[in-house]
């Protein structure tokens, strides 16, 4: 009998063991999908499943024009790529920035991939590393620099990816 | 009364007159005053976004189809314009805690135009307004609500270049 329950509680630890086990890899990977700023900024791919796509980025009020400097390289560099599926990319591509400011006084810059490219990576960083001034292997330290300036005007703020559908209310004549 | 029944008859019509010029202005303060949702933007593009209740997606979209068609209906041209740059866009997922997002965004705005949605529709539908605006109002997230954004755009330099 005492076995009998010895075998069952070891039994209960084991499975009490494997729940925290999996509590704690559920933990990362949500954690993981709410990476700060840096991070975000820096992930190789940024997809849009929906028609169109907006990127909120809140923004280091004393850094607008670097972020805006990046921005516009990441949209040429987008229209001027030789691959049709970054054209495209670029050619649905609007930004926007906010008369109210966001916490801190941060601003509100929205980015809009409308219609967004099925499939397209829209990850700053990966784009202006493959078509920025040229493209690699030259492109190097002008890379480094532009991205320093695109962390360092997301850092103390984010960005928020939100995928979006475009409803049809009748409103096109 | 006995005054005015001893006055000349021009004099009691001026009186008249000036009373209902008076009682006129302040129902007209009163009434701009109780609208409490204006949505005038002062920049060259607006947003609206807007929070609403998990299960009441239908209640807000069915209302904002028959606000296309108010605008859409409408003899005031600025009216027609608002409605070809009007465009909402719902997110694919719910927010943390199950609000759903939409976003209207107005590029360009048409300037000096109001819209609040209400009153486009009691411009059309003025019988059918009240049961419209319950829908509206009551599918709004109580805690975030609608959030008005006055905006710029940032030129890309993406033009597309002349063939």
């Amino acid at each position: 009998m005492w076995t009998m329950v010895n075998k069952g509680s070891r039994r209960s630890h084991v499975w009490i063991g494997v729940a925290l086990v999996a509590a704690v890899a559920f933990g990362v990977l949500l954690g993981s999908s709410f990476a700060p700023a840096s991070e975000a900024a820096a992930q190789p791919t940024v997809n849009f499943s929906g028609t169109t796509g907006i990127v909120l980025n809140v923004v280091d009020p004393t850094k607008t024009a670097d972020f805006e400097e990046v921005m516009k390289a990441f949209g040429e560099s987008l229209v001027g790529s030789s691959d049709p599926q970054r054209q495209r990319m670029g050619e649905g591509l609007k930004l926007y920035r906010a008369a109210e400011t966001g916490p801190n006084n941060f601003a509100l810059y929205y980015l809009f991939a409308d219609p967004a490219v099925p499939g397209g990576n829209y990850a700053v960083a990966q784009v202006l590393a493959d078509e920025y001034m040229g493209g690699p292997p030259g492109n190097g330290d002008e890379v480094r620099a532009i991205y320093e300036k695109y962390s360092a005007a997301l850092t103390g703020g984010g960005q928020q990816t939100i995928n979006m559908d475009l409803m049809d209310l009748m409103l096109e004549f | 009364m006995q005054v005015m029944t001893r006055m000349p008859r021009r004099y009691r019509v001026a009186v008249f007159v000036a009373v209902a010029f008076v009682g006129g202005i302040g129902w007209g303060a009163a009434r701009t005053a109780a609208q409490p949702g204006t949505r005038v933007f002062n920049a060259d593009v607006g947003m609206l976004v807007s929070h609403v209740k998990s299960g009441q997606a239908v209640a807000f979209e069915r209302t904002m189809k028959r606000m296309g068609e108010a605008l859409a209906l409408s003899e005031e041209f600025d009216r027609r314009r608002q409605a070809v740059t009007w465009k909402i866009y719902k997110a694919t997922d719910p927010l943390e805690g199950g609000a759903l997002l939409y976003i209207s965004l107005l590029d360009p705005v048409v300037p000096g135009a109001d819209y609040w949605v209400p009153q486009i529709l009691n411009e059309a539908f003025p019988t059918e307004v009240q049961e419209l605006y319950d829908a509206y109002a009551g599918a709004f997230d109580k805690g975030q609500g609608q959030l008005l954004m006055n905006l710029t755009r940032v030129d890309l330099g993406l033009a597309v270049a002349e063939p």
